[in-house]
């Protein structure tokens, strides 16, 4: 008699919890179709405020993963309407600038405005939003004239800007350069002039195949791929092992966000790319975007390996029909 | 039902549960359901108040090393009494067990969400329970 109304309870409990998670569906949490726009939080970001104020947390305990909180101190996350800004400090002067010459010429893929754009991209990613609606401000806190800086760090209709003092040298990008006599068409023949739209589709085609048979045993990855432009976003949602390809039976959930842009110099197509992941917990159900933890903190060297195979997969998808 | 009969069998679920609760919990960090900081998280939360009610039983089961029901008389317990305070007990376990099975299966809630729920549960229940422990195992045996 107890154990039988227990287990009705438990079916009680089961079936409500199911009908508000279905509300909750509903309400706007729908899967979307393939080539669907991927949801960034958009409209008035004030209603999010408690969102990013949550996801600040994991932006910090990201710049102490980096190792970067030795020279910035995190201030004040500023929400308006329609962008962020989130301000950074410079712990003091010295070691400001031996963090400068260190970012400058130690490492040639770790300077200036590469170094910029990582750090926004990966705010704009934790905050789940576009990088357009985001700006970080570093500001010195010593009070004189001589040892004042100031950076400011944001992206303007898809184009990186960065204000700061010259220290701060040109970007180096990962890119891929092709010729374009060596691209082949979809129709098998080589091109004659770049054909970005031909490119782009072939990558997409690729990447889309690429992942169709990924995913976890009772289901297929989710992948939502948005096209504007020349920009190429690309989500993997509801796979496991992908990226943490040695975790055996334990594995995460994985999100895979790729971001390709391509542009025609000349002779060349450039095709400039970036990686990112996040993982979240789950046996049988993926979490929502929300709950997702970000990779670097803790599998910094899965995702640089990661991105050496979809080098490889962006690389063939150009080279071949 | 007498008391003694009533405390035995409410002492034995709550140490079963709570030991099923944490080995539950081991099991879903071992199938990714939970990974460390929310095992963590949920360890640094639960802890301390199945401690407080494992205390309870425990002190009463050093107190009566032999065996109660064969050297004591109990006090019979009204029906009421007796209803209450086992779907009181049953309810707070179960409640427990079936959230965080629905959160590390399903992701059925967030898990800021999860830990507000579960304090909330202990909060609920634990002012409950509290009176219905300490009228049981406290009082002096007749």
């Amino acid at each position: 008699m107890r154990l039988t109304s227990l287990i009705l309870c438990f079916i009680w409990s089961l079936a409500c919890i199911s009908s508000m998670k279905g509300q909750n569906s509903n309400a706007g949490y729908i899967n979307p179709a393939p080539d669907t726009i991927i949801p960034e939080k958009t409209g008035n970001l004030l209603n999010d405020s408690l969102f990013f104020q949550a996801q600040t947390g994991e932006f910090i305990d990201w710049l102490q993963a980096k190792n970067l909180t030795r020279a910035l101190s995190f201030d004040t996350l500023e929400i308006f309407s329609d962008y962020l800004q989130l301000k950074l400090n410079i712990r003091d002067f010295e070691t400001w600038n031996n963090f400068i010459s260190a970012v400058d010429t130690v490492n040639g893929e770790f300077r200036g405005e590469k170094f910029g754009q990582w750090v926004l991209n990966k705010l704009a990613f934790l905050l789940q939003i576009s990088p357009d609606s985001v700006q970080i401000e570093i500001n010195s806190i010593n009070k004189l004239p001589s040892e004042r800086v100031r950076v400011i760090i944001k992206q303007s209709e898809g184009s990186f800007k960065m204000y700061a003092p010259l220290i701060m040298r040109k970007p180096i990008v990962d890119s891929l350069f092709f010729p374009v006599g060596k691209i082949k068409a979809v129709t098998g023949q080589e091109m004659i002039s770049a054909d970005i739209q031909d490119v782009k589709q072939k990558l997409v085609d690729r990447i889309r195949n690429y992942y169709s048979d990924k995913g976890v045993l009772w289901g297929s990855a989710n992948c939502y791929i948005l096209d504007n432009n020349n920009k190429i976003t690309v989500e993997v949602t509801n796979l496991k092992g992908e990226v943490l390809y040695d975790c055996g039976w334990r594995c995460y959930f994985e999100m895979i966000r790729i971001e390709i842009n391509l542009f025609h110099q000349k002779e060349f197509l450039k095709i400039n790319y970036s990686i990112d992941g996040k993982y979240g917990t789950g046996v049988f159900v993926a979490p929502r975007r929300s709950c997702y933890k970000d990779f670097e903190t803790l599998y910094q060297q899965y995702i640089d390996d990661y991105s050496i195979k979809i080098k490889k997969e962006i690389f063939e998808s150009v080279k071949k029909p | 039902m007498t008391d003694i009969q009533l405390k035995t069998q409410l002492g034995r679920f709550i140490f079963f549960s709570s030991f099923a609760l944490f080995l539950l919990l081991i099991l879903f960090y071992l199938l990714a359901g939970l990974d460390t900081n929310d095992l963590m998280e949920l360890l640094r939360i639960l802890g301390p108040v199945k401690a407080v009610y494992m205390a309870g039983f425990l002190k009463y089961v050093i107190a009566n090393k032999s065996n109660p029901e064969a050297t004591q008389v109990g006090k019979p317990l009204s029906s009421l009494y007796q209803i209450v305070a086992k779907q009181v007990i049953y309810c707070h376990f179960s409640i427990l067990i079936i959230l965080i099975t629905l959160y590390a299966f399903f992701n059925i809630i967030e898990f800021d969400s999860l830990k507000t729920t579960i304090a909330c549960i202990e909060a609920f229940f634990g002012a409950y329970l509290g009176m219905v422990l300490t009228s049981l195992f406290d009082q002096p045996t007749a």
